[in-house]
């Protein structure tokens, strides 16, 4: 089970996250669903292990090849899109397939061979998703994947991510119910603080339910 | 851009002035110094320009005066480069661990606050001059490029790194795209600090130690046989050496960017149609 | 824009003129009311005092005399004298005018000459010589027997630009070694450098000038002089001799003061016998003036150092014939030309 248990996590006086548990489904897409503040991309940090709990603790990661999409794009400027993808694949996978699936998420020749710079926030934001998505990881945490893009080009990412996650364990963070839908994954909401001021979560069964959002 | 002096009546745009400005600058002091040394009329206290000029003349053609030039710069050069060198390697191990830091901390300080002096009397008592301009380059150089270095690296994108964890990237991969080009700007500013010093540096030491055909001797020469002409003469020869020297580091070291980006990208063209 | 331009022109030229008013009168340090021109004394008691810069070596060792004489107030006229340990030291002082008479080595006065002649005439002039060939090449070993056994070896040597440096070069040369290739020359500020060296590292090669050659040698026993050369410039240029040094006088001192200057030479001569004819008495005057550590060592050092004084004719000849020499090897060495006769006084 690769997940949290009982995880308590506080930065300064404020807790952020306060005796939470998750398991994430094997093999398969959860989505945190959430208000801003409520902890969800401190969730997805516990499990890619860049912070550690206060109390509690991350199951199931260690030894786990990883791979994230962030919530800023965190390209390196000077590198093209191929460069970016490259270099987290290494050279074991061929250029034309890091075009190919840069293409497919409707990135055109010229944009895959320029420096990320020059490229707009839509683009640069589908190259950290190819970047995400490409490698052969056994723990994807993509945090808001398609801030920022277009819808025509929404959907071909969301296609194409769609079938990069099948039998992948996966942590989809997003305020969109329709691509947590779209990508076939159970859905668990982080509430906002409760009266107390602390967080609590919920989990929906069965991803076809669609609750307004809390 | 608006013209905005009489004077520029006749120009119609700012920009015509701009670049002969600087000229007409340095025509103006040289005038006034022809003007000086002509009043002074004493070659000792002043010299003209012009005989300068024509000293140079008389220099440039000789085998000597390329075969000095090629010695100081060769000496000044292996000097800067192992501070380059040098000072990349330690700011990186300063980096990575607090006790080294903690040991080459105080090293680099002493080494940057002793007067060059004291430095070029020490090391004529343990080598010999021909050694000299490089080991006194060397350790004018390497503070401010260690310097320089460590704030780079200190100053790295923790968010590119954090990317860099995550995805396993092996460290020379990482190194390549995300500290090199993060450092590379303060190593560049670090260099061409540490360019200027070790030139000046590595000139004052060669004046002192006297090692056969260099510049530094010449200058000296020029010292104890009055001549003043050849004082400015090799002084504009250092001057000029010492900028076209900076400049080619700083381009190739802007290549070196280059290539490296080029390199990592990976020869996208081969697959991809124009 | 113009006219500011017209107006920094005028001020800076101003300022140029009269720096370069000032810079063409050297400094009057007399004491007397009006200058005398003529050669014949006026009044005899007239007392100026006279500005001597001396080198730390055989010039000062024959002015010992004087100098302690000048301090019990004996001499004909008031000399304060000052020793420097570098020709270096002394050449801008005469050059800004702020010393009478200089003692410095041969090929420098040709220089200081050429450097400071202006239209009205040369500025300073030597007056007599007053050092003959002192240079030894000393040995902390026992290999070097002749100029060949020098070849690839490093050479300590003081005095860059100085008559050390060209003597040096010139033997070499003319003994069939470049300089450049052959031998590593090192050069140091000083000759108690090249002593220490000599003293230290066993198998250096150095040249030292007298009394320090003779100082070392006794000091240290690893340390024997392997080539003089006094002799060695005798078998190849039998027709000049080896002229270390000359004392030179400003030409605006010797057209004010002629009777003070005559004065001095006079006593300066009498110091100079005095060291040659009694070394034991001059050693002590010596030691006390810290030129050799121990008055019996300089002593034993006085014959060696061919302190002499020779004007006049004589003088010019020997001088000239020296000149010469450096200047067929490189004319730099004198300052790009050979003195006209205005530099010989009393010629």
């Amino acid at each position: 089970m690769i997940g949290l248990r009982a995880v308590t996590k506080r930065y300064g006086d404020r807790v952020v996250l306060d005796a939470f548990d998750l398991a994430l489904d094997d093999g398969a897409v959860t989505a945190l669903l959430g208000a801003n503040g409520s902890g969800k991309t401190t969730v997805g940090r516990l499990l890619l292990g860049l912070v550690a709990p206060d109390v509690g603790a991350v199951e199931g990661v260690a030894g786990l090849r990883r791979a994230a999409q962030f919530q800023e794009n965190r390209l390196c400027e000077q590198l093209s899109a191929v460069g970016n993808v490259r270099l987290v694949l290494g050279r074991a996978v061929p250029v034309a397939e890091v075009v190919a699936a840069l293409r497919a998420v409707g990135l055109d020749d010229e944009s895959v061979a320029k420096p990320v710079h020059a490229l707009s926030g839509g683009q640069r934001r589908r190259v950290a998703l190819v970047r995400a998505l490409l490698p052969e990881a056994e723990l994807v945490v993509l945090d808001e994947p398609f801030t920022g893009v277009d819808t025509a080009a929404k959907a071909l990412s969301l296609a194409w991510a769609a079938q990069r996650l099948v039998g992948r364990t996966a942590l989809l963070i997003t305020h969109d119910e329709a691509e947590a839908a779209a990508l076939g994954a159970r859905v668990v909401r982080l509430a906002g603080r409760d009266a107390a001021g602390r967080p609590a979560a919920e989990c929906d069964g069965g991803s076809s339910d669609l609750d307004p959002p809390v | 851009m608006t013209s905005t002096s009489a004077a520029d009546t006749a120009a119609p745009t700012g920009d015509r002035w701009r670049a002969v400005r600087p000229l007409l600058a340095a025509a103006f002091w040289l005038a006034v110094w022809q003007l000086a040394a002509l009043a002074l009329h004493q070659e000792i206290l002043l010299v003209s320009p012009v005989r300068v000029l024509a000293r140079l003349a008389e220099l440039v053609p000789t085998a000597d005066f390329w075969a000095t030039v090629g010695r100081t710069t060769g000496r000044i050069t292996t000097g800067f480069v192992a501070a380059a060198v040098v000072g990349v390697m330690l700011a990186a191990a300063s980096a990575g661990s607090r006790a080294v830091e903690a040991l080459v901390k105080p090293l680099v300080t002493t080494i940057r606050s002793t007067p060059v002096v004291s430095f070029i009397i020490l090391v004529l008592i343990w080598a010999s001059s021909d050694k000299l301009a490089a080991i006194i380059s060397f350790l004018m150089a390497l503070p401010i490029v260690h310097a320089n270095v460590l704030a780079g690296i200190r100053q790295r994108d923790p968010k590119l790194l954090e990317v860099a964890t995550v995805f396993a990237v092996p460290w020379r991969r990482r190194v390549l795209a995300i500290d090199v080009p993060a450092v590379l700007p303060y190593f560049v500013a670090g260099c061409r600090t540490g360019v200027g010093l070790a030139w000046k540096s590595g000139i004052a030491a060669e004046v002192i130690g006297l090692p056969s055909g260099s510049i530094g001797e010449q200058l000296y020469q020029a010292k104890i046989l009055l001549s003043s002409a050849d004082l400015f003469a090799w002084t504009v020869v250092i001057v000029l050496v010492a900028s076209l020297f900076e400049r080619v580091v700083v381009s190739g070291l802007s290549l070196l960017e280059r290539r490296v980006s080029a390199g990592m990208s990976g020869g996208v063209d081969a697959g991809v149609a124009p | 824009m113009r006219r500011i331009a017209g107006l920094i022109t005028g001020a800076l030229t101003a300022a140029a003129l009269l720096v370069g008013c000032a810079g063409t009168t050297t400094a009057p340090e007399t004491t007397s009311a009006a200058p005398t021109p003529s050669a014949t004394a006026t009044t005899p008691a007239e007392r100026t005092t006279i500005t001597i810069a001396s080198l730390k070596g055989p010039t000062t060792m024959g002015l010992v005399k004087l100098m302690s004489d000048a301090e019990a107030g004996k001499g004909l006229q008031d000399y304060q004298a000052t020793m420097y340990a570098t020709p270096d030291e002394v050449v801008p002082k005469v050059v800004q005018g702020q010393v009478d008479i200089a003692m410095v080595p041969s090929n420098l006065a040709a220089v200081l000459y050429n450097k400071t002649l202006t239209d009205a005439g040369a500025a300073v002039q030597v007056a007599a010589v007053n050092t003959l060939g002192v240079l030894e090449l000393l040995e902390a070993g026992d290999t070097v027997k002749t100029w060949a056994d020098l070849k690839g070896k490093t050479i300590y040597i003081s005095g860059k630009g100085a008559s050390p440096e060209y003597t040096l070069n010139f033997l070499l040369r003319e003994n069939g070694l470049d300089p450049a290739t052959d031998v590593t020359v090192e050069y140091k500020s000083e000759p108690t450098e090249v002593a220490a060296v000599l003293a230290a590292t066993p198998g250096a090669v150095g040249v030292l000038p007298q009394p320090f050659a003779t100082v070392l040698t006794m000091q240290t026993p690893s340390v024997r002089p392997a080539l003089d050369f006094t002799d060695e410039w005798t078998k190849v240029a039998p027709d000049s001799q080896l002229v270390m040094g000359v004392v030179i006088v400003s030409t605006a001192f010797l057209t004010e003061h002629p009777q003070a200057f005559a004065d001095f030479l006079t006593d300066y001569q009498a110091s100079v016998k005095f060291t040659n004819d009694d070394p034991a008495a001059a050693g002590e005057l010596i030691a006390a003036a810290g030129i050799v550590p121990k008055a019996a060592i300089a002593a034993k050092a006085i014959p060696a150092c061919n302190i002499t004084f020779v004007d006049g004719a004589e003088m010019k000849s020997a001088l000239d014939g020296y000149l010469k020499v450096l200047f067929a090897a490189d004319p730099a060495s004198v300052g790009g030309s050979l003195p006209g006769d205005d530099f010989y006084v009393g010629s």
